[in-house]
């Protein structure tokens, strides 16, 4: 299916006639990704799983105050990111969880993931979620889903600059981590 | 000049990964389960369409004060319109009937043209404005005329509310054996049973489809796949734009044209173009499944007290058995306390598509050993033996017999039935039997020789 560009998403959505019809391609073409990346921060997939719905019903209850101000892609990854956000917060308040610290409860779900084997990919997991949440949220977001600084800024409403030093600080206490052992 | 230059990087747009990390790059091995970001779309679709009733309900106070003012007005209408719509409704029945004679002739001769391509061929035609809008809220259904006899019949029904624009109709052509009536609406998919199911497919037989539908300013969506199709063999689906012109363009996933070959289970989707601007998409599900070929596999002939190891002589998980001797759903099963006689077994295995029979006959013996207490080997021709009924089924089985000092008198590693007690006086023996079975079960007595 050739791909829609977010302008013709957009359009399709603008129109109340079309708007469902936009909205399913918006879901073919970004629940993938959407999930992976939430994923990447939940662990869990059955966690990430209920955010990602809540996410996409959210966008289409918000298509209306969608302005197009930011780009739909940067929105539709702001809404993931904060629900998963605080979806981990209400974990963390939730006294069911016998965890103090989100990086316990993380590293829980980090070993029961079926990972592939690969001891090195623990680690690197392990190492992960000891990070503090905005250099994993960069970290995931440049290192494992590739995105531009630029994208990754209008995402987390920060600038280039502090999402560069997050991402080389990131990077060294990974390093060090896996070297550890 | 190092520092420097990692300064520079430290900048770069494409900073560039650590060694270590760059060596892990693109192993993403988290696993979800099968076909789950297609049932994640179904399950978003189904939360937005209840919430947006839901969104609707806020609404309803004020509409519940227009709905009051409206009624006292339409009370008025309805009155002055019944008549119109009686007329107007016969009038809507003749048109399509006449205007879907035409279209049978053209398609026809479509699938002719195709016939050697492919074995199947599924034809939906796009005819703007062939069907009127219903306005009314009834279910029409037209049995098929006299006149009609040879031709293919027809089904036809409005759905129960004014938003229905269009309908397939599926014919039946040949000698095909099923198809299934598809009705569609303009808005909800949920008014479509749409499958295409139980595809026998012959190069003599195949299947149409049309889809009768208008384009309505040229931005409603009015195709609609058959959205749960099963079939088990590959097909060709073709959308006939005959009378639209080259103005309606299609794409299939991500080839255009008007056709796609359906090969194996997934997802498809479908755009359609008008005047180079995309007025609809739909999707389909389709399953093709192999037509199972059950052989039930077992034995012939057992005792009635083994249990019986059925074998359906094929295993896949993605077809549903039936059992006439058991509720178990497996292509293996085992059964026991059979009753001694012929027993037929008799196994349904379906797909979605095909559901296949096959039987099989088993003898069932009475295998139950009956062991005499006493016998008279006179010579009288009557119970002149020691004859254990039943022993023929288990060949091997070894007696022996023992008198009352524990000598041994008679041993037989293959007993078979024709111990007559030679040379030894009359008196009371012990025998000691084991049957050739499974577990060796040994049964040991006393027997009595009169003469």
């Amino acid at each position: 299916m050739p791909q829609y560009t977010d302008q013709e998403i957009i359009d399709l959505c603008r129109s109340s006639q079309t708007r469902e019809r936009g909205f399913r391609v918006l879901l073919s073409q970004y629940k993938e990704r959407i999930y992976w990346h939430i994923r990447r921060i939940l662990y869990d997939h059955e966690d990430a799983n209920d955010v990602t719905q809540d996410v996409f019903v959210k966008v289409w209850k918000s298509l209306d105050s969608f302005r197009g101000d930011s780009k739909l892609f940067s929105w539709i990854y702001r809404i993931a990111t904060n629900e998963s956000i605080n979806y981990l917060r209400k974990m963390q308040k939730k006294k069911n969880v016998p965890f103090d610290q989100v990086s316990q409860y993380l590293e829980s779900k980090v070993q029961h993931e079926s990972l592939s084997g690969d001891d090195i990919e623990r680690k690197l997991h392990n190492a992960l979620v000891k990070l503090p949440e905005k250099q994993r949220l960069v970290f995931n977001m440049k290192y494992f889903e590739n995105l531009k600084y630029r994208e990754i800024a209008q995402i987390l409403d920060i600038t280039e600059g502090s999402l560069k030093a997050s991402y080389h600080y990131a990077v060294k206490k990974i390093e060090e981590n896996l070297k550890q052992d | 000049m190092d520092k420097n230059n990692k300064h520079i990087n430290f900048f770069d747009d494409e900073l560039r990964d650590s060694e270590l990390l760059s060596n892990l790059k693109g192993s993403n091995t988290f696993v979800t389960p099968d076909n789950y970001f297609q049932d994640l779309e179904a399950d978003i679709i189904n939360k937005i369409d209840t919430k947006t009733i839901g969104e609707k309900g806020q609404l309803s106070k004020y509409i519940l004060y227009a709905v009051a003012a409206s009624i006292t007005i339409i009370m008025i209408f309805v009155g002055l319109q019944y008549n119109k719509t009686q007329k107007q409704r016969a009038q809507i029945v003749e048109n399509i009937d006449s205007k879907i004679d035409n279209v049978d002739n053209k398609d026809i001769q479509l699938s002719d043209n195709k016939k050697n391509d492919e074995q199947i061929i599924a034809i939906d035609s796009v005819k703007p404005n062939l069907i009127e809008p219903v306005q009314n809220n009834t279910d029409i259904s037209i049995a098929t005329e006299d006149n009609r006899v040879n031709e293919p019949s027809y089904k036809r029904k409005f759905a129960k509310d004014n938003s229905i624009k269009s309908q397939i109709i599926v014919e039946e052509n040949d000698n095909q054996d099923e198809y299934n009536e598809v009705i569609a609406d303009n808005n909800s998919n949920e008014l479509m049973p749409n499958s295409i199911s139980n595809v026998e497919s012959s190069s003599s037989s195949q299947i149409v489809i049309r889809s009768l539908a208008r384009i309505f300013n040229n931005t409603q969506q009015n195709i609609f796949l058959p959205h749960d199709t099963c079939v088990n063999k590959a097909f060709v689906y073709t959308i006939d734009t005959t009378g639209l012109g080259d103005k309606l363009e299609f794409v299939w996933d991500n080839n255009k044209g008007v056709s796609s070959r359906i090969t194996e289970s997934g997802s498809y989707s479908l755009q359609y173009w008008f005047n180079d601007s995309l007025i609809g998409v739909d999707s389909m599900k389709v399953v093709v499944i192999a037509k199972p070929q059950p052989i039930i596999k077992c034995e012939n002939e057992i005792c009635n007290h083994e249990s019986l190891l059925l074998n359906a002589g094929m295993s896949s998980e993605e077809y549903t058995y039936k059992w006439s001797v058991s509720d178990l759903n497996r292509s293996e099963i085992y059964v026991s306390k059979l009753k001694p006689g012929d027993k037929l077994i008799e196994l349904e295995v379906s797909s979605c598509a095909d559901t296949i029979y096959t039987e099989t006959l088993v003898h069932i013996n009475d295998c139950k050993l009956m062991i005499p207490n006493v016998f008279t080997p006179n010579g009288d021709g009557i119970n002149d033996y020691f004859y254990i009924k039943g022993l023929d089924y288990y060949p091997g089985s070894s007696l022996t017999i023992l008198d009352r000092k524990g000598t041994v008198v008679y041993q037989s590693l293959d007993y078979k039935n024709n111990w007559k007690a030679d040379n030894i006086p009359d008196g009371t023996y012990f025998y000691s039997l084991i049957i050739n079975d499974k577990s060796k079960t040994e049964k040991g007595g006393i027997i009595s020789i009169l003469r």
